[in-house]
């Protein structure tokens, strides 16, 4: 219970920050004043009032720029989680719901995109897509909709026997209408559980992909590419690394335990 | 041994699909990898000629015959970026991730060999929830995340270990193979050993945490199951400890369920390489993989897809075939 | 007259304070007797052996009375002096012979390691002793079957690996848990005729469980009859099949298939009696 409440409330928090970002960045993310460079945090000897995280080898400040990260990294959550979802259930349901040949399609496309490790996956979607933000979305959902179309299928095989899916179709729902009425609703709690891991998930990755400079433009603020930068100043200025990995830290931490939570809400047998 | 052919036809068949979904991928890619070599003020005549000169003028199937003949006489083209043989490259950066990657293993298996008997030995009790705990906390983190911790806490905070880099430079040995770690150990020179595992320890822990968290916690499930069984009890009864119980009666068979899923998870390790070694600037395939991307280098991307699709399937037939060593039912038809 | 063991007042409990699946059982067994443990399922007959030989599951625990083996309390024994002691004189011939041998080890380590580990012979004298036990019990290629591993023999094969491990360290008890139930039924009369046999060449006392009344006929000097976790009697085997036994004794007699009549003829416990020993029970544990 705690920990739903802990996990969630870190990310409210987060995404009022990523939408209300310009009210409440302390400066521009962008702005850099070489006569500022490597500022410490507001605890340490020489921090400057204003500069509460201190600021990178570039003197812009790291509060703000951690706010506009924050930003990109919801984005793709909600997007590339999201396409992932919405991809992956639907061909789960359907195939789960339909049987015959459409399952049989479904499932072996399955086994065949599973046997593709990830990693390979990506760098090469990236290597075709090219760099930016749309092509890190779109590689995490072309990858990852195997994650909800497994799970769904199952669940929606097992939902199709019930008795009152039947009883609906004797009713005189259309398939697609019961379908809709009927094992949709009971299926959408596993989704949300499913989406919430997924969008943790996908935070590291945008992060990694920003880490090695192939998700967005290197300017705009990103944790992946703070990380970086700070990994390279690791020695004069550690908390230029830390600020951003605290922050990936406990969004990562966040979606599994508030995903893990919502399972035992919503499943207690299980647990 | 009519299975074994199958095995090698269909382990054929996936390694030539591979190669074709690998080079018509990139193939279908936009943007023109030779325009982003030539200075900007190169004419249309010099980019049709280095175009030439990679074959790329060619029809597209022209291109993969070509391709595809040379990968089979194991010439794998010529790397655009550093202008050099993508076979030599590769396989030059090979062994460092090898090495990398089997170190990691090592620590996994041990790590997670460890939680599991130390749970099994006191289930029921704190013990066992304490390497519950641990597992889960040990699995919700990546191991990109794990890298950063370690470089933080073990390299510069308390700096145990160095955090980039995979021997030191002052060191240099003029070794014949790129297995560095294993010709130091043949060669008794083992100063070197301890500088490349001191560099390597860092990036093979952030490797080997999430997979021990999966071996701790399949094998201690397992490991609980086989101390209950009769041959188990059997054994108490001959008079052994609880201990000499675990590992003489019930490890073996309790590894079995655990040593197929190692197989997978390790493809997934070596997956994790590629930002690991990035993260630790460790010179291996993974480093390479994320330059040749960054520089939409295609020979040299086609390479290493290629080669790490070997590595993966080498895994798996390897875990099959320890399977049946391991299992006397299959070893014996 | 004092048995090699002797098992007073027991009671084993689910947890401290939970039921009880053993209340209050005495039985004692003579040196060199076959001692009859007979019961249906879930009377609570293999509990017994598992008490002796200290391997009841987790979280059941003896709370009352005591178990004395050859004059030593084991109840109050710590579980590696136990184990020890267990492990020196007492062996078990298990109920499924397809379970109890470990399938990765070859049989010659799972005859050995007792005599190798728990009593420290030297590994060539322990084999050659293993092939001997395997000759005694009529495995026709005894250094094969040692090299072999489990899959590799037949279930009545297995039964005989496991009769020979637990005699080849000449131990002073053995504990047989219905050691015919898993096996056909051709099987079960030879298996039944060499434990006997053995029994007799070594002079072994045994406490042997099974819910089978004519094996007890065939084996037994004396039998204890459980149900419930209770003992309903005991005696000699004349006694127990001779005209004056307890109801629900006669009534497993009634229940127990016999090769000589045919299977229709088989009557369960009726349900009366069953009532009756319930009440008769409760009149005296309370």
């Amino acid at each position: 219970m705690a920990r739903l409440w802990l996990s969630g409330g870190w990310l409210v928090l987060l995404a009022l920050a990523a939408i209300f970002a310009p009210l409440i960045a302390p400066h521009d993310p962008l702005a850099q004043d070489l006569f500022l460079e490597k500022l410490p945090p507001f605890w340490m000897e020489g921090a400057e009032p204003g500069y509460y995280l201190g600021t990178d080898s570039l003197g812009r400040d790291v509060l703000s720029r951690l706010i506009y990260g924050a930003r990109v990294a919801l984005i793709v959550a909600v997007l590339a989680g999201g396409s992932a979802a919405i991809l992956g259930s639907v061909l789960g349901l359907l195939a789960g719901y339909l049987g015959g040949w459409t399952d049989r399609a479904v499932g072996r496309l399955i086994d065949i995109w599973m046997s593709f490790p990830p990693v390979l996956f990506a760098i090469l979607l990236v290597a075709v897509l090219g760099t930016g933000l749309s092509s890190v979305i779109i590689a995490i959902a072309v990858i990852d909709w195997t994650r909800f179309a497994r799970v769904v299928r199952a669940e929606t095989m097992a939902q199709s026997r019930m008795d009152y899916v039947a009883s609906a179709t004797v009713v005189g729902r259309s398939p697609l209408g019961t379908l809709w009425h009927e094992v949709v609703p009971n299926v959408l709690p596993t989704i949300l559980v499913l989406l919430s891991l997924e969008m943790g998930i996908t935070v590291i990755v945008e992060a990694i992909l920003s880490f090695v400079n192939l998700s967005v433009s290197s300017d705009d603020p990103t944790w992946g590419g703070m990380i970086a930068e700070g990994r390279t100043q690791i020695h004069f200025a550690l908390w230029i690394l830390v600020a951003p990995m605290v922050a990936l830290f406990l969004t990562v931490l966040a979606f599994s335990q508030f995903g893990e939570g919502l399972k035992d809400r919503l499943d207690p047998a299980a647990s | 041994m009519q299975a074994a052919f199958i095995r090698l036809l269909t382990t054929a068949l996936t390694l030539f699909g591979v190669a074709v979904v690998v080079f018509v991928v990139i193939r279908v890619a936009p943007g023109d990898p030779i325009a982003m070599m030539l200075p900007p003020g190169a004419t249309d005549a010099d980019i049709d000629r280095l175009r030439a000169a990679y074959g790329l003028d060619r029809s597209l199937a022209e291109q993969f015959f070509i391709w595809i003949g040379g990968v089979l006489q194991g010439d794998f083209g010529t790397s655009i970026s550093l202008r050099q043989n993508v076979g030599r490259i590769v396989l030059g950066r090979l062994p460092a991730t090898l090495e990398l990657a089997f170190y990691a293993l090592f620590l996994a298996v041990l790590l997670g060999g460890a939680l599991a008997v130390i749970g099994t030995l006191r289930r029921r009790g704190t013990a066992e929830g304490a390497v519950d705990l641990w597992n889960g906390m040990t699995l919700s983190i990546p191991d990109f995340l794990w890298g950063l911790i370690f470089i933080l806490c073990l390299g510069v905070l308390w700096p145990l270990f160095p955090i980039s880099g995979r021997i030191s430079p002052a060191l240099n040995p003029d070794y014949a193979t790129g297995f560095l770690l294993l010709e130091s150990l043949l060669r008794f020179d083992f100063r070197v050993t301890g500088d490349l595992l001191a560099h390597m320890t860092l990036p093979a822990l952030a490797l080997a945490l999430p997979l021990s968290a999966v071996i701790a916690q399949v094998l201690k499930q397992s490991l609980k199951e086989v101390m209950e069984l009769d041959y188990v009890n059997l054994a108490r009864a001959r008079g052994f400890s609880e201990v000499a119980v675990l590992f003489r009666e019930a490890l073996r068979n309790a590894a079995l369920p655990t040593l197929t899923l190692v197989g997978v998870q390790f493809t997934f390790l070596i997956g994790g390489t590629v930002i690991v070694e990035k993260l630790f600037s460790y010179e291996g395939l993974g480093n390479l993989a994320i330059d040749a991307v960054v520089n939409r280098d295609l020979p040299l991307i086609q390479g290493i897809v290629l080669l790490f699709a070997v590595l993966f399937i080498a895994t798996n037939l390897i875990v099959d075939l320890a399977y049946a060593a391991l299992n006397p039912r299959l070893r014996h038809g | 007259m004092t048995g090699i063991l002797e098992i007073d007042s027991l009671s084993v409990r689910i947890g401290p304070r939970g039921p009880r699946i053993l209340q209050d059982v005495s039985l004692s067994v003579a040196p060199g007797e076959i001692h009859g443990l007979i019961g249906e399922s879930g009377a609570g007959k293999s509990m017994i052996g598992k008490t002796v030989a200290g391997l009841l599951p987790r979280g059941l625990n003896v709370s009352e009375g005591s178990v004395r083996f050859d004059g030593k309390e084991l109840t109050a024994l710590p579980r590696r002096r136990l184990r020890k002691l267990v492990g020196e004189r007492i062996a078990i011939i298990p109920q499924d012979p397809l379970t109890a041998l470990n399938p990765s080890r070859r049989i010659a380590g799972q005859i050995t390691d007792r005599l190798v580990h728990t009593l420290g012979w030297d590994r060539r004298r322990a084999l050659l002793r293993a092939e001997e036990t395997l000759n005694e019990v009529s495995i026709r290629n005894p250094a094969q079957t040692l090299r072999s591993y489990p899959h590799e023999l037949s279930g009545g094969m297995r039964q005989r690996v496991l009769i020979a491990a637990a005699f080849a360290a000449a131990p002073d008890f053995i504990i047989a848990d219905e050691p015919t139930t898993a096996l056909d039924v051709t099987v079960q009369r030879q298996i039944l005729q060499l434990i006997r046999a053995m029994q007799a060449r070594h002079g072994t006392a045994m406490l042997f469980v099974t819910h089978d009344m004519g094996v007890v006929a065939k084996l037994c000097t004396r039998a204890t009859v459980l149900y419930a976790g209770k003992v309903v009697e005991t005696g000699t085997a004349e006694h127990l099949f001779g005209p004056n036994p307890h109801p629900y004794t006669e009534a497993l007699i009634g229940a127990t298939p016999r090769y000589d009549r045919p299977e229709d003829s088989l009557r369960p416990v009726p349900e009366r009696v069953i009532e009756a020993l319930r009440a008769e029970q409760e009149a005296t544990h309370g």
